[in-house]
């Protein structure tokens, strides 16, 4: 090696000089065990090799922090403590409530061990799924940041087991409050407005441009998401049977494709494990282009095809440098670098090998498929170059021209990597519930309507491209007017064939900010329901987690291990396998020496796989006269709900979860949701889901839908707890989990009751034939008397822009 | 080396204009009475004068809408001018989309160092001075992350 960094002789201090200097991001120990290395080299190693070890090493591709051991203590109140030792988070809950659920859900595919998740779909096909955040790009740059975030996730799919096809984009965004004054915005940082516009029009060009539908999503809004708003983008790819599994073979080419290499999103991957601060560096930003993915994507398919190829992956964080090394983790690769097509002259090697720049995917190649496929590139007009071959050395070689720049054992770089054991610690909180009764519940109701995280998002949904491929079912606006939000979508994508996928999200950082383990049951538990909704059916349903943290202190790593936890029992409970994941660290900014971290948040995607698309259930209010019941049991859970964040507080009772008792009801649904063929023989005509704003809200969203009104008695509502705590308030605004709303017709009132029996319902009231809600109180007064009309345009102008 | 300007015939017709002047009122709440927004291609390649001419014609503006001027600025009234660039070594995916569209049309190849670099021109009319430009520039218009900004008074 010609250029070599010194780092055999140096001292502990030094080492921690040399990571941070160099962006390696990586602590004294992982710099010790990479002393140790070369030291017994006896060589000290090029900057090539560091930024490889970095880039392998860090958060972002091995998740370290989850596969850590854990001292998790809880501390209660009365200063009682209680200690757990845990050996691996991820594997003790996220894994093993898989692992659980494993022999009995025979659809799963592959799980935690590629790109996105795989599950069964029908005989001939497979579904993946995936989804990816791109938060600190995102932060700095609003438009290129979220517009890699959705190409990233999209080439996630394309390169998972041998290329799936991307059939239904989703993207949850959560960013600070947008009428923020411009007073309280710290300098340098992008108003939050000016961010949601960046982030909405990035995902959009990108997911537009491909040809991808993006068909459901979320928008939340918090003031701790000013300096770091948090970009979620997933993809949904379908498969054929049988192409889950690839493998790299001695001898085989290492072809790159797509985009050329430039200084782009250097340092991404090393980036993303450090908080942002007001000098962070532009160059971790890359710049997308929609249109090259396409290319890559068509040629992609049809050399998966061809049979071309006997193994893929993207070029995502890490670049070259994590995408082959991956790859070669088995076998063992060399490289020649200079080989690599570069957008503009003056890249050091180092640079071409960790550049992050988009729409690259690299190919292993057999050689007897190498013009062909070379061949069907240039067809295309795409660029490809064979930058090397898989060898059987276990080794990784990168030479540049005559000078080999890395040797690396692949055992050293994938295995290697020091284990940590993190301290965690949950101190109970002391928390009061105090909060005024409304005084005028119209009032109210208007009031909940018009906040950001429940008002209508049209504008935004109507950005994106929801109807490309032709195959969305249950749209993410629908009903009368087309302007009602979807609690799930479907997508039925092959037209032969009468499969349909669902998706949803359930995200409430809120309620974290009470007790994480309550916010991940109840991600997961609104993720299902919402599946549930639309006709989804319980025994195929598929999780993905996605864990936005802020720094790993002590009191955070004690929340994210509570909610790991709690993904393990409600899983395990509800029997439905987490299948991929993604977690992100680092989610502050440093201003002036002080931090802004975001509230733990938990993103729950729900995958389920219909049978028959046609059973498919909308939320809007189909006919007058219709009886509407509740499903599920109303509880005092005003903790952290939209109603006490209306008078600025969090409150205690948090919504809990009971997962045998959900679980129990949403598979008694999903059964008759397959009632009848035409709509005239639907035991359930319309259901929608009670989250954000509770009854009151979902009752009014689901009038919206049909332009009927509805009249509710809330004498009839199932109330589970103290009596004494029963009030309008509660019944209406209370957030408890597992509750859903359902119109029956009266012909099917005793099929649905005796199908029903078992589980907690309540008959509330039923569908007017005009445009008012109307509410009776406790005491038969009437608390709510509105026309749909004023409702629904105070809901919809909070976003209009 | 030259250079193409493209731009709408008619305001009517003229969506991003017509939305960049309500994002100036809504955003930053300056009153503008006009903004035009000009696509510029600044091609750093061996071309002839002629070939450029075939380039804008067929390839940068659409002539059903949009006019475009070689070599010199639109003509529009306005009181200030805006260009904001993206940064060198920033990608142009913008400007090389349109290298492999002028392959294309000129059936020819470009060396190495040849390229095209796109921008934007903004052109202001109304009651503003520097501070409020500024503020335009630096809060709507440019991410300074990936691009820069140069302004200019034109009327006394």
């Amino acid at each position: 090696m010609k250029e070599e960094i010194e780092i055999k002789n140096l001292e502990e201090k030094e080492l921690n000089e040399l990571s941070s200097k160099m962006l390696l991001s990586l602590n004294t120990e992982e710099m010790k065990t990479l002393q140790d290395y070369f030291k017994e080299k006896n060589r000290n190693p090029s900057q090539a090799e560091l930024e490889t070890i970095a880039q392998t090493w860090s958060e972002h591709c091995k998740h370290k922090i989850f596969n850590s051991a854990f001292n998790y203590k809880e501390i209660s109140l009365d200063g009682k403590e209680k200690e757990t030792k845990i050996e691996n988070l991820f594997r003790e809950t996220i894994k093993s409530a898989t692992n659980k659920l494993m022999n009995e859900k025979k659809w799963l595919v592959s799980v935690f061990s590629d790109n996105a998740g795989i599950i069964s779909f029908n005989e001939n096909f497979d579904v993946a799924f995936k989804v990816e955040t791109h938060n600190h790009p995102s932060a700095l740059d609003p438009y290129g940041g979220a517009n890699t975030g959705i190409g990233g996730v999209i080439r996630d799919i394309l390169g998972v087991g041998l290329g799936a096809k991307p059939i239904a984009n989703t993207d949850v965004f959560c960013f600070g409050p947008h009428e923020l004054k411009k007073e309280k915005l710290p300098k340098n940082l992008l108003h939050p407005k000016r961010i949601f516009k960046g982030v909405r029009a990035g995902v959009r060009d990108y997911g537009n441009r491909m040809g991808i539908p993006t068909i459901n999503g979320a928008i939340l809004f918090d003031e701790r998401y000013i300096g770091n708003p948090l970009v979620y983008c997933g993809t949904i790819g379908l498969i054929p049977k049988g192409m889950d599994k690839k493998k790299a073979g001695k001898g085989d080419k290492i072809i790159a494709i797509g985009g050329r290499t430039g200084r782009d999103g250097i340092h991404g991957a090393t980036f993303s494990s450090i908080e942002l601060n007001e000098e962070t560096s532009a160059t971790a930003v890359q710049i997308g282009n929609p249109i090259e993915e396409k290319k890559v994507m068509d040629v992609l398919l049809q050399a998966r095809d061809k049979k071309l190829y006997s193994c893929i992956t993207d070029c995502g964080a890490g670049g070259f440098s994590s995408a082959i090394g991956e790859m070669a983790e088995e076998t063992g690769a060399i490289v020649y670098l200079e080989r690599a097509p570069l957008k503009y002259k003056g890249l050091k090697p180092w640079e071409i090998w960790i550049s992050e720049a988009q729409e690259r995917m690299i190919f292993a190649v057999p050689k007897e498929n190498k013009n062909e496929f070379l061949e069907l590139c240039e067809k295309e007009d795409v660029e490809a170059v064979v930058l090397g071959e898989f060898t059987d050395s276990k080794k990784l070689e990168v030479f540049f021209g005559e000078e080999k720049i890395i040797e690396l054992e692949m055992q050293f770089l994938h295995k290697e990597v020091p284990k940590r054991i993190l301290q965690a610690e949950w101190k109970e909180k002391e928390l009061t519930e105090e909060f005024e009764e409304p005084k005028d519940f119209n009032e109210t109701l208007m009031q909940l309507l018009a906040m950001p995280n429940i008002a209508s998002k049209e504008t935004t949904i109507r950005m994106y491209d929801h109807e490309v491929q032709g195959g969305s079912i249950i749209k993410p606006l629908m009903g009368k007017e087309n302007d009602s939000p979807s609690d799930a979508s479907i997508v039925k994508p092959l037209f032969d064939s009468k499969e349909g996928v669902a998706v949803s999200n359930g995200i409430n950082p809120l309620y974290g900010d009470i007790d994480p383990y309550w916010m991940a049951a109840s991600a997961i538990d609104e993720a299902i329901r919402n599946l549930i909704c639309v006709g989804a059916q319980m025994n195929h349903i598929a999780l993905l987690d996605n864990f936005c943290w802020g720094a790993p202190t002590k009191e955070k790593l004690a929340e994210l291990v509570r909610t790991a936890i709690s993904c393990r029992e409600t899983a395990i409970a509800f029997g439905t396998p987490f299948i991929s994941g993604k977690d992100s660290f680092h989610n502050e900014f440093k201003i002036k020496g002080k931090t802004i971290s975001i509230p733990s948040t938990l993103l729950i995607s729900a995958l389920g796989v219909m049978p028959d698309a046609s059973k498919r259930i909308s939320m809007d209010l189909k006919e007058k006269e219709n009886l509407i019941y509740l499903i599920g049991a109303t509880k005092n859970e005003l903790g952290a709900s939209h109603f006490l964040k209306l008078q600025g507080k969090l409150g205690k009772n948090v919504p809990e979860v009971d997962a045998e008792e959900a679980g129990k009801a949403y598979e008694k649904l999903s059964e008759l949701s397959l009632v009848g063929e035409k709509n005239s023989e639907r035991v359930i005509r319309s259901m929608h889901d009670c989250s954000e704003g509770g009854l009151a809200v979902a009752i009014a969203e689901t009038a919206f839908g049909g332009m009927l009104g509805a009249e509710i008695d809330l004498r009839k509502v199932f109330f589970e707890g103290n009596e004494k705590e029963k009030t309008n308030t509660v019944l209406l605004f209370s957030e408890s989990n597992s509750r859903i709303l359902a119109e029956v017709p009266f012909k099917f009132k005793d099929e649905f009751e005796s199908k029903m029996q078992g589980c907690i319902f309540s008959e509330i009231g039923f569908v007017l034939g005009n445009e008012n809600l109307k509410v009776t109180g406790l005491k038969g007064e009437t608390i709510i008397n509105s026309n749909l009309k004023e409702l629904k345009e105070n809901w919809k102008k909070t976003l209009k822009w | 080396m030259h250079r193409i300007e493209v731009f709408f015939a008619d305001p009517k017709n003229d969506a991003e204009s017509f939305s960049v002047k309500k994002d100036i009122l809504s955003e930053l709440e300056i009153q503008t009475d006009s903004v035009k927004v000009i696509k510029c291609y600044y091609l750093n390649a061996e071309l002839s004068l002629e070939d450029t001419e075939n380039l804008a014609k067929n390839l940068f503006a659409d002539p059903i809408v949009q006019n475009y001027s070689i070599d010199s600025e639109a003509k529009t009234e306005a009181d200030w001018k805006i260009e904001v660039k993206l940064n060198s070594g920033v990608t142009d995916n913008e400007g090389n989309t349109a290298m492999l569209g002028a392959k294309d049309l000129l059936k020819r190849n470009f060396s190495e160092n040849e390229e095209i670099r796109t921008s934007k021109k903004y052109f202001l009319k109304g009651n503003l001075d520097e501070e409020k430009i500024k503020r335009i520039c630096k809060e709507l218009l440019a991410n300074e992350v990936v691009e820069s900004f140069e302004y200019k008074k034109l009327s006394e």
